[in-house]
């Protein structure tokens, strides 16, 4: 294991969690070379400000808890956010919103990464499984999973023709390869961070599953924009 | 004679001529009077050949002239080229109904086409009924008749069977004989020259042997009859059909989604469905299901039981119960305690109930007795694996005699190799269809149930006649068909969705930029601009479209740019001016469409809008008019349907108004065939109704 990654899981196994922050669960992909949007930990409303400064409008802020999994279904993401104003003022609504949900004292902050034009989206995942080991699961984002189911999978280690074939077995093949004069995806960059994922879920045994989701696909950048990694 | 009761003599005439008849074996008219002998048949036979006075022993007839007596039904094997002079024979004979077995008609092309024609007229003339050309013929086991060219007969039995293909035929009746398959009536409908599937329907409801119908079927002579016909069947006997040719018909040109998404096939799957036909794709499934209508009493509702005396097979039927979408039922208490008196404590007490390789037949029997009178369980499948210590043939006895006591359907899984053919007698005498592999077991029983959840839903629902302008519609057509024109431009297609009372954005359009300023200042900013054309069918790929337009500077750049963009990309197109429209806000995106099928007539097709209609497909269809219950069932059918109701904290959209803009849309399509191609897409659909923002529409001249 990388001593990054394993400095990563000893501080989460150490508090007592299996559950890794949106954070660090990207510093985890980081330490694998794996494309993640940069996400820097913001614990008050003036250093979500400063932070959104250095990278660049437009941002997105994010609730920062280990108690919130999926963090849209709260409210507690805010995107597309513009100037000062609109970072504070998003600041102040993510914590109500989620002081809501969860005990203050589990709020540790928000996240601040840049904005992404929305685009296509995919959504790469492990899962553990008791009788095969680590498997990847490859699909695109959104309503194609949630609703259609439309994913492939394959048991670890895999070819760089088993990633290949994993990306063609999907339906929403047709949308990555451009649709109605948009131009295709770049796949190289698609299937390297296939690749660099199962590396790191045979590098990493502990990982009882992850999710990137969305990755986003440009036709020249490929991007982790959301991950939650989960331990044994 | 009524033409009804001239299809009625081709099953039970009280005589028969033969005409073509031949002394010679290994000649079609040779075989048919010998099957006609060999059947049994109670009635008169006339062999009818100029050259022989006795055939098999009757006398024979030079013409039909020269029998005294009436004929029923001619069965016709002379060449094709003599068929129509026939005709005209038993015109004057006032013969009421006609097989004509003979081939080389519309089958061949050419001239055949034009001497089926002739055939056709002849028979119009005389009012004579004919099935063929080009068939096998007809056998009805419970007349002894058999018309046909086979070598055997079949068993005596409920199930109908109504063949396009005459080879099928011969290969099942021999199937059939070979697997012991009770049918009554047994047709080939040949080239379908003047009787149809939609003639025996009618004939066969009415036939109290028949207890139910199975097809093979290629086409349909007459969609909408096919359909009216079947859905009065159905509310007595189940149909079921194999409909062959289900891969897309290559090369057809259509230039809608709608179109594109509909296919020669699609069209008979939404027929089927709509008016009760059980569609079924292979034909093992269509006489396992037959045998089990035939023979078992329908069950009251899903529930099923599974008895076995072995865990891997209960396991089998569990997987393929679920997959086929029906539900395992929990036993009553009284059922296990009842069961605890004589199993041993080691067998599962749960549905699928395993009562082990320990079971002898007593054993298995009470506890077949046992579930029967359980009230959760309104089906039971009964699989018996062959062991030493339990005799299956006495078992299969005593689940026969017990079945008197329930009226619940059970159906046999008896497995194993050559000795279960004897058993499987024994399950036949007292009516307990036996299927050696569970999945086909499983399979026949999803079919009984399909079928009463189908009697329950039919009647439901009702046409919703929505108040109209008919006569705005009619003036748009005529105007563009004055154009000679068969394409609407994107205006015409709206306001005549306008005119069925389908909510459109504003807009106004307009030929110069200051008139699109006025525009745009009283619709309100965001506007979009759009081209309007005829001839341009997708305005976005060449930059014809520009959307969300802000303010005024924008609206001249964009009106310049759809300008220029058209001129490039479009040369030579009519231009009709440019539309100003206001911006409605995104929401969910579906289409709603239409298109003109051949056999059923127009069609409606509702799907989720955007790239999930053309990578998922994911869509429904019915021949209109549809009914309130169907335009509901089109939109819960979809997959994606979770998203339109929401889901993970998304709100759903208005279910109501989509439902209301189908019904609309039906009614246009039936108010008007002329439109063989309608795509409203998108419409865009929120929590509270939506708007048809998009719309194509092309007509026949």
């Amino acid at each position: 294991m990388k001593p990054q990654a394993e400095k990563i899981i000893r501080e989460v196994l150490d508090s007592g969690r299996k559950n890794l922050t949106e954070h660090e669960s990207k510093e985890l992909l980081r330490a694998y070379n794996i494309p993640v949007s940069v996400t820097k930990v913001a614990k008050t409303a003036s250093e979500a400000v400063k932070i959104a400064e250095e990278i660049g409008y437009p941002v997105v802020l994010k609730v920062l808890s280990p108690k919130i999994i999926h963090k849209s279904d709260i409210q507690g993401v805010q995107v597309n956010l513009r100037n000062k104003g609109e970072v504070l003022q998003a600041f102040k609504r993510i914590m109500e919103n989620a002081k809501l949900k969860v005990a203050e004292k589990e709020i540790w902050g928000v996240t601040v990464q840049k904005y992404y034009l929305k685009g296509r989206e995919a959504i790469v995942g492990v899962i553990n499984d008791p009788q095969f080991g680590p498997t990847l699961m490859f699909g695109l984002g959104g309503i194609f999973v949630e609703i259609y189911r439309d994913v492939s999978f394959r048991v670890l280690p895999v070819t760089s023709e088993d990633i290949e074939e994993m990306i063609k077995e999907v339906k929403g093949y047709k949308i990555l390869e451009g649709y109605r004069g948009e131009k295709p995806i770049d796949f190289s960059l698609l299937k390297d961070l296939l690749f660099k994922v199962s590396e790191m879920a045979l590098n990493i045994p502990l990982i009882k599953e992850m999710d990137l989701n969305p990755v986003a696909l440009y036709e020249n950048l490929v991007v982790v924009l959301d991950a939650r990694v989960v331990l044994k | 004679m009524a033409s009804e009761d001239a299809v009625q003599k081709l099953f039970n005439p009280s005589s028969v001529a033969v005409i073509g008849a031949s002394r010679h074996p290994g000649k079609v008219g040779n075989a048919v009077v010998k099957n006609l002998l060999r059947g049994g048949y109670k009635g008169k036979i006339y062999p009818v050949n100029p050259k022989a006075t006795e055939i098999l022993g009757l006398r024979s007839y030079s013409s039909i002239k020269d029998i005294n007596n009436p004929v029923d039904l001619a069965v016709i094997t002379v060449p094709n080229k003599l068929v129509p002079g026939v005709m005209e024979q038993l015109g004057e004979k006032k013969v009421p109904t006609a097989i004509i077995i003979s081939a080389g008609f519309k089958e061949t092309g050419g001239k055949g086409v034009e001497l089926e024609r002739e055939v056709v007229r002849i028979a119009k003339k005389h009012g004579i009924r004919f099935l063929g050309p080009n068939c096998f013929g007809v056998i009805d086991t419970w007349n002894n008749l058999n018309t046909t060219f086979g070598n055997q007969n079949p068993y005596r039995g409920y199930i109908s069977f109504i063949s396009q293909s005459g080879a099928l035929c011969i290969s099942i009746l021999n199937k059939g004989i070979t697997e012991k398959i009770g049918f009554s009536k047994f047709i080939n409908l040949g080239n379908k020259g003047d009787i149809d599937e939609a003639d025996l329907l009618e004939y066969l409801n009415n036939d109290p042997k028949t207890k139910v119908i199975t097809f093979y079927l290629e086409d349909v002579r007459n969609g909408k009859r096919f359909m009216e016909k079947a859905s009065e069947v159905i509310k007595n006997k189940p149909i079921l059909a194999i409909k062959s040719g289900r891969t897309e018909e290559g090369g057809r040109a259509v230039s809608s989604h709608t179109g594109s998404l509909a296919g020669l096939d699609r069209s008979y799957e939404t027929a089927f469905k709509q008016c009760g036909v059980i569609r079924v794709y292979r034909i093992d499934e269509l006489f396992d299901a037959a045998e089990a209508f035939a023979t078992q009493p329908l069950p009251k509702d899903d529930k099923i039981g599974i008895l076995t005396n072995g865990g891997g097979v209960g396991v089998l039927l569990t997987d393929a119960v679920a997959s086929l979408g029906m539900k395992l039922t929990s036993f009553e208490k009284r059922t296990i305690k009842e069961l605890n008196k004589f199993l041993p404590p080691f067998a599962s007490f749960r549905n699928p109930l395993d009562v082990t390789g320990n079971a002898n037949e007593q054993i298995y029997f009470s506890a077949f007795k046992t579930l029967l009178s359980d009230r959760n369980i309104s089906s039971l499948i009964t699989a018996v694996l062959p062991i030493q210590i339990l005799d299956a043939k006495k078992l299969a006895e005593m689940l026969g005699k017990g079945l008197k006591e329930t009226s619940k359907t059970v159906i046999g899984c008896f497995m194993g190799g050559g000795e279960v053919e004897e058993i499987e007698d024994v399950l036949r005498e007292y009516g307990i269809p036996n299927f050696t592999e569970p999945e086909r077991a499983a399979k026949a029983l999803s079919t009984l149930i399909k079928y009463k959840s189908l009697l329950e839903e039919t009647g439901k629902g009702k046409i919703v006649k929505f108040n109209v302008n008919k006569e705005r519609v009619q003036v748009i057509l005529k105007k563009a068909r004055g154009e000679g024109r068969t394409r609407l431009t994107e205006i015409e297609a709206k306001e005549i969705l306008k005119s069925y009372g389908i909510p459109i954005p504003k807009y106004k359009v307009v030929k110069t930029v200051e008139q699109a300023l006025e525009a745009a200042n009283e619709i309100g900013y965001p506007v979009v601009l759009k081209i309007v054309s005829p001839e341009i069918l997708h305005k976005t790929d060449i930059g014809a479209v520009k959307v969300n337009i802000t303010d005024e500077k924008e609206l001249r750049n964009a009106y310049l740019q759809i300008v220029m963009n058209v001129r490039k990309y479009a040369p030579g197109s009519t231009i009709k001016g440019v539309s100003v429209q206001e911006m409605v806000p995104s929401g969910t995106e579906v289409i709603i469409g239409g298109t003109m099928d051949p056999q059923f007539g127009s069609l409606v097709m509702f799907g989720l809008g955007g790239i999930y209609v053309e990578v998922f497909k994911d869509v429904s269809f019915r021949v209109v008019p549809v009914t309130d219950w169907e335009a509901s069932k089109m939109i819960t059918e979809i997959k994606g349907y979770d998203l339109l109701r929401g889901v993970r904290g998304k709100e759903g959209v208005d279910i109501d108004f989509i439902k209301e803009n189908i019904l609309r849309i039906s009614q246009l399509l039936s108010d008007f065939p002329e439109i063989i191609e309608l795509d409203v897409n998108p419409i865009i659909v929120y929590p509270k109704l939506g708007f048809a923002v998009d719309a194509r529409i092309l007509f026949s001249a």
